[in-house]
């Protein structure tokens, strides 16, 4: 059973890498920050008694498992939206197509220490990589996350994502090689 | 560059951008954190649905828990509900039925006394009513 100091240090040491995946996943800051802490609400209440050394797999299931859900409602509200009006569907459309490099744009100001062209570049090429993640279809993100941000193995990642070895394989592949081919593309060299 | 250096040298700039977060970002996820941490457990004792606002406009969370008093305080929550309105047919047939009781003893009470008058036994509903009310 987890102590409350070691659910503690779980959660601080996944909480920023979680808001990021569920950031990629639904493209909102404030509905990222609603489905983390749901999913840290979850966790801590109704698995409180597993061992710490599951809890890393669990909230990644918790996780997906609720991004899924919001997907799902999201769907559903879209529905009526649109059958009650088609007006507001298109500024939910704008909404859903805000750059990430909004988010986490370079700070002015802030690079006093390094090189102020370098501390751009850097943060732009940040920047293209989230944005480049973002485009990725669901299940190669998911799937490339798990594996290589969260450093499950391809047998934890093909369990969370309910999909065989070989698919987390081959959605990691595709994923890096849609990636790679990307940055290429904007002159970004890693 | 093969595909898991590549991987590598992404997972290091995604690294990066998870480091960078604005404060108020860093400062919700703490607040998730300390209040999934006093829910440790919780389901356990009951269930509850609950708003969470952390200070970051409409941040609501819908969180639940299910335990085995959350079910029981559920169970008599629809229960109670239909517990009042049996009582309350019972009570109402029951005022419903001594009334009646009342009426029939003064009616009789003036049949013995002599205080009805006697235009009244010639009307067919009065003789319905006795004869209704002899039959309970």
């Amino acid at each position: 059973m987890a102590s409350r100091q070691e659910m503690s240090d779980f959660l601080a040491s996944i909480e920023r890498r979680a808001y990021k995946q569920a950031l990629y996943a639904v493209r909102d800051d404030e509905a990222a920050l609603d489905l983390v802490q749901d999913a840290m609400l979850r966790i801590a209440e109704r698995y409180a008694d597993k061992p710490a050394a599951e809890l890393p797999l669990l909230f990644t299931r918790i996780l997906q498992n609720i991004i899924t859900d919001h997907f799902r409602r999201q769907k559903v509200r879209n529905m009526w939206t649109t059958l009650l009006s088609s007006l507001t569907s298109d500024s939910d459309e704008e909404g859903g197509d805000r750059d990430i490099l909004e988010t986490i744009g370079p700070e002015e100001g802030s690079e006093r220490a390094a090189s102020a062209q370098d501390y751009v570049e850097r943060e732009q090429t940040v920047g293209a990589i989230e944005v480049e993640i973002k485009k990725l279809p669901a299940r190669q993100r998911e799937a490339f996350l798990m594996r290589y941000w969260e450093d499950m193995d391809v047998a934890e990642t093909a369990a969370a994502m309910g999909c065989s070895e070989g698919s987390v394989k081959t959605h990691c592949s595709r994923a890096t090689h849609t990636l790679a081919k990307a940055l290429r593309a904007k002159g970004i060299t890693l | 560059m093969n595909e898991l250096e590549t991987a590598l040298l992404i997972r290091r700039a995604l690294d990066k951008g998870a480091e960078r977060l604005p404060y108020a970002t860093i400062h919700r996820l703490e607040g998730a954190r300390k209040l999934a941490l006093s829910r440790m457990g919780e389901p356990l004792a009951s269930r509850q649905f609950s708003q969470v606002s952390l200070g970051g406009g409409n941040s609501l969370a819908l969180s639940s828990g299910r335990g085995k008093l959350g079910w029981l305080s559920m169970f008599a929550g629809a229960v109670a509900p239909l517990v009042l309105v049996a009582a309350g047919l019972f009570a109402t047939s029951q005022w419903s039925d001594r009334q009646r009781a009342d009426e029939v003893a003064e009616v009789d009470a003036a049949m013995l006394t002599d205080d009805l008058p006697i235009s009244l036994y010639a009307d067919r509903g009065f003789g319905v009513f006795i004869k209704n009310n002899h039959q309970q």
